[in-house]
């Protein structure tokens, strides 16, 4: 039986109700109320939708999750585009979370200041292809509205970044 | 190129709305350059915007330029959280003590060092206290319908009907003090907690959802309540002062008894007096651990010259946020002390009300 | 009564109040667009201009006048990126965006901006009315009762569940379990704070919001590859399509724009709240619910109208009784102490005329944010053809950076990312986000104004008139929108169209 992914979500879900109760077990009578009270039949019900889920993957035969166009009642929320190849929206959505990820982790080590010019210029330029002068005014416009707005009149305590720490003391 | 020109226009108006706000003085030409010449000194504030800590702190910012040699500019910002756990750990821990960061904490820096809270980072001797924006008064206040006229009487009433005090949180300052008024005097209470702010207890107690409340401090009772109470001219009272928190009585609530005073033996004394003195240093200034001496020592006197500053002095009159008296840096460094090295026993006893719901 | 209105609308409209009206409006406008930086931020960092105006009118023309235009522009970023502009204008995205993509922008922006205009009229009307009778109104709502409401307000998960009722409620029930995070106020437990001093007061709304709804977003547009309106059919006359939209559903537009004023009202509630009932109102209310998500202009107008009828409501219990209803207000307060104003009952007495000045200033501000957008729409919509490479970085750049205004902490950031992951996998699978942020902001809520009320009455609050009174009608709500359920969702099924 193949698992799918949409399971191991379900699971997940499912896990995170029991660290809710197990985090709270300890507690005074107070404080865990709450959570139990939220955690205890959640739990019951991640449990009910994850078996539903199972004896669904193993019996249908649905062809993937996301491409499921059946008429629901209610759309639950947004539906993600599905004209795209799946193989190539994969690529691009490991891709786009790569360049998020990178854009975090960048403005952890050397603060938003240092990270936004360049992350802004290599998304158009050597992501996308743009050509120099789009690139480079696109990035000048970024950089103008971030110092101006953020910097000069919000005067936001944009955070250092570690590496200044490190190299700093 | 039309949304160029907006843009153009709006950073003008941004501009001229900066004009507006007085800035700097220009510098004045000193033969040496002063240290904050061309500087900026960042005032973290440990509280969110438009709290009283904030505005008081905002207030002081605006005039303190003119008093600090070589003019800096001034900035604020909030780092909320943990009721100033956040600021104080930030300030005592990664801000730079080159006087270019200091804080405006509410008060409990000392409190939360002498009862050993787990999550405190700091020593609170260690930082360089600046000053005190003013000392703060603390009362205990009931509806005169269910506690009647003093404190005398709320615990005979209190006998009979248990009254219900509302506070912010269990383990507040405000829930502190009322929590001792009861183990002091037998007053009959059950704390009702999780008001959002002194204002949303007040309502509670409008309502009748509770009888009374402690830690209000009695500045703000009288720009914000000024109908509920007798002594300032109220026809139709609405409460009685029951307690006051203070190093010895307010001038205008001469009748009323100090927490001190309560006090049945000495260990309760010394536990009151470390709460007694949280509320003096009610708006503390203060700058990181290591910050040179002379640095520390522009900063003391420009703080002390603007809490005398004829313009500060008429603002905060006008937004009722003149209430005791500043103290100097000095007196809140021996205050901090004395809090910090209160006994051992009595800090434990301090930390077993604290906790105590 | 009239003559302090007038008098307050001429002291709005003179100088330089009207001015400073006019550079609030501006800035808000600006801040209301761009994602995330919320109205909060911008006001808390603008307070201190209070101290250079010092006099009132002028002070709360500035302010508010900024305050009241965020919630306006922040539905258009919604609306034509999927991106909040605000933590509190996310619902106008269910079928704003569809819309967008339909390549009726216009007509959602129509819409959002009119029924805006309108219940914005309406929430000031109502403010202005209930002036005599505001004190014993938020008297007469005690913890329980305010229980009972965001008890009402949970139910309303439900409605937001969809097509899967499990999924739902399990994705309310997250939000409900993170509410939890935070210092619990008897005990002084940290609840799954997880040693770090940030999470104390719990989680920012506006960082989890804009995460949660941006991300998926950006993703989606990087995966599509293409702009994102994916086609041009409309022409620029669609605003007008949706102008006309709200007078066609004009009871709507006022029954949602009803809501807002009362879940305003609720001290704590707030605008994170209101603008997803108000959208649960519109679905609910609706023959076809299956339009909805879709591009359903309903769903555009519900949350369009409480999202600025709310601040009319807001203003109640803080001018009232100086117990601010939002964060927002919360810092407009400390702009009345700067002004040497004190909220209470002079604010309806002495100081009437500057109560009513502040309804019209949220008129006026509405009038000239709804006017000034509409002058920039097409403006705003051809960003909308831009090729989605070249708005994806500045998306991004902004959404992080909105969030992280919201504590100035570098924690926020990864919220927003976190959160962010967490939206991509729910949409993906088919998980409703709309319960998981109900229940964020009214698990807190219904947790504090329970410890009250059982802290102050015990268990007597229960057999209270008004409590009674109260349950049955949210039982019937509930057990009415059951039978509904039952019936239309067994249809479903039976059709052998079990949605995912």
């Amino acid at each position: 039986m193949k698992i799918r992914p949409q399971t191991v979500f379900g699971f997940l879900v499912f896990l995170f109700f029991g660290l809710v109760i197990w985090g709270a077990w300890g507690w005074p009578v107070k404080a865990k109320l709450y959570p139990l009270v939220i955690g205890i039949p959640m739990l019951a019900m991640a449990a009910f939708h994850l078996a539903m889920d199972l004896r669904e993957g193993s019996g249908k035969k649905i062809s993937s999750p996301a491409s499921d166009d059946l008429p629901a009642a209610i759309p639950a929320d947004i539906q993600f585009t599905k004209e795209i190849d799946p193989v190539i929206a994969r690529r691009r959505t490991l891709d786009i979370f790569a360049w998020i990820f990178g854009f975090v982790l960048a403005a952890w080590l050397v603060g938003l200041s240092w990270t936004i010019p360049p992350f802004v210029f290599l998304y158009l330029k050597v992501k996308s292809g743009e050509g120099w002068p789009l690139s480079i005014a696109l990035t000048g416009a970024v950089w103008l509205l971030y110092w101006g707005l953020f910097d000069q009149v919000l005067h936001l305590p944009l955070p250092e970044g570690k590496i200044h720490s490190w190299l700093g003391s | 190129m039309k949304w160029a020109n907006r843009i153009l226009v709006l950073a003008a108006a941004v501009w001229l709305l900066q004009g507006v706000i007085p800035g700097a003085p220009e510098s004045a030409q000193a033969q040496t350059k002063p240290y904050y010449e061309g500087k900026t000194i960042l005032i973290i504030v440990g509280s969110g915007p438009g709290a009283g800590n904030d505005i008081r702190t905002r207030l002081w910012a605006r005039h303190a330029s003119r008093h600090i040699p070589g003019h800096p500019k001034l900035i604020v910002q909030n780092r909320s959280g943990g009721g100033g756990l956040r600021a104080r750990n930030y300030l005592y821990n990664i801000a730079k003590p080159d006087g270019l960061t200091i804080a405006e904490i509410i008060r409990g820096t000392g409190l939360q060092h002498a009862i050993g809270d787990p999550a405190a980072r700091f020593e609170a001797d260690k930082f360089n206290w600046i000053g005190n924006l003013t000392t703060a008064t603390a009362i205990c206040v009931g509806r005169i319908d269910r506690v009647g006229k003093n404190l005398e009487e709320a615990v005979a009433r209190s006998k009979k009907t248990q009254l219900r005090d509302a506070e912010a949180g269990a383990t507040s300052t405000g829930a502190a003090i009322g929590k001792m008024v009861r183990k002091f005097t037998g007053l009959n209470t059950r704390q009702v907690v999780g008001y959002q702010g002194g204002a949303a207890i007040d309502l509670a107690i409008e309502k009748g959802e509770a009888d009374m409340r402690c830690g209000f401090v009695w500045s703000s009772a009288k720009t914000r309540k000024r109908q509920w109470f007798a002594r300032l001219g109220s026809k139709t009272p609405f409460v009685s002062v029951l307690v006051q928190v203070a190093t010895k009585r307010h001038p205008e609530l001469a009748d009323i008894p100090t927490l001190i005073e309560l006090a049945p033996d000495a260990e309760a004394k010394d536990v009151a007096e470390m709460l007694t003195f949280t509320y003096r240093n009610a708006y503390p200034m203060l700058a990181p651990p290591g910050t040179p001496a002379h640095v520390v020592k522009i900063l003391r006197d420009a703080f002390w010259a603007t809490v005398h500053d004829p313009q500060y002095l008429a603002e905060a009159r006008k937004i009722g946020y003149l209430d005791d008296e500043p103290l100097k840096g000095e007196e809140v460094q021996q205050l901090i002390g004395k809090i910090v090295s209160a006994p051992e026993k009595s800090r434990k006893a301090m930390a077993g009300i604290v906790k105590e719901n | 009564m009239i003559e302090a209105a007038i008098s307050g609308l001429l002291q709005v409209l003179s100088w330089p109040a009207f001015g400073f009206l006019l550079i609030g409006g501006g800035i808000g406008f600006v801040v209301g667009i761009l994602p995330g930086l919320g109205g909060l931020t911008t006001l808390a960092l603008m307070l201190p201009f209070a101290y250079a105006i010092q006099e009132p009118i002028s002070a709360f023309c500035f302010l508010l006048g900024m305050h009241a235009i965020t919630g306006t522009t922040g539905d258009i970023t919604s609306i034509l990126f999927g991106i909040p502009g605000e933590g509190t204008s996310a619902a106008t995205i269910m079928d704003g965006y569809p819309m967008t993509k339909n390549g009726q922008a216009g007509r959602a922006l129509g819409a959002a901006l009119m029924s805006s205009l309108v219940a914005g009229l309406e929430g000031a009307l109502i403010l202005a009315i209930s002036i005599p009778i505001m004190r014993p109104l938020v008297l007469f709502f005690g913890a329980p009762e305010l229980f009972m409401l965001t008890i009402l307000g949970i139910t309303f998960l439900a409605t937001l569940s969809s097509a899967s009722l499990s999924k739902g409620i399990l994705a309310g029930g997250i939000g409900l379990a993170v509410s939890a995070v935070g210092i619990e106020n008897h005990t002084g437990t940290l609840r799954y704070t997880m040693g770090s001093i940030y999470l104390w007061e719990g989680l920012s709304l506006a960082p989890v919001v804009v995460g949660l709804f941006a991300i998926p977003e950006i993703v989606d547009l990087a995966v599509r590859g293409s702009s994102i309106a994916e086609s041009r059919v409309e022409k620029i006359s669609g605003v007008m399509e949706g102008v006309k939209d709200t007078f066609r559903h004009f009871w709507l537009t006022m029954r949602c724009g009803m809501i807002g004023v009362l879940v305003g009202a609720v001290p704590g509630v707030g605008g994170g709240v209101s603008q997803w009932m108000a959208y649960a109102h519109a679905v609910q209310s609706s023959k076809d619910q299956r339009r909805f998500g879709k591009g359903a202009v309903e769903g555009v107008l519900g949350p369009g109208a409480a999202n600025n009828s709310k601040e009319g409501g807001n203003l109640i219990p803080t001018v009232a009784f100086g117990v601010p209803g939002t964060t927002g207000m919360a810092i407009l307060l400390g702009a009345f102490l700067i002004v040497g104003l004190t909220p209470g009952p002079d604010m309806l007495t002495k100081h009437l005329d500057v109560t009513l000045a502040m309804v019209w200033i949220l008129v006026i501000s509405n009038v000239l944010a709804a006017g000034v957008a509409f002058l920039f729409l097409s403006q705003l919509v051809k960003l909308t053809f831009v090729r989605g490479n070249l708005l994806i970085p500045f998306l991004v750049v902004f959404v992080f950076l909105g969030a992280f205004a919201a504590n100035n902490d570098f924690a926020d950031i990864v919220v927003a990312l976190v959160f962010g992951v967490l939206g991509y996998f729910m949409v993906l699978f088919g998980w409703p986000r709309a319960p998981f942020v109900l229940g964020l902001v009214l698990g807190r809520l219904a947790e504090r104004y329970l410890g009250i009320s059982l802290g102050a009455y015990g268990t007597d609050w229960l057999l209270q008139p008004t409590i009674v009174v109260m349950t049955v009608i949210l039982l019937g709500t509930v057990s009415y929108s059951v039978y509904k359920r039952m019936r239309t969702g067994g249809q479903v099924v039976e059709g052998g169209v079990e949605p995912e």
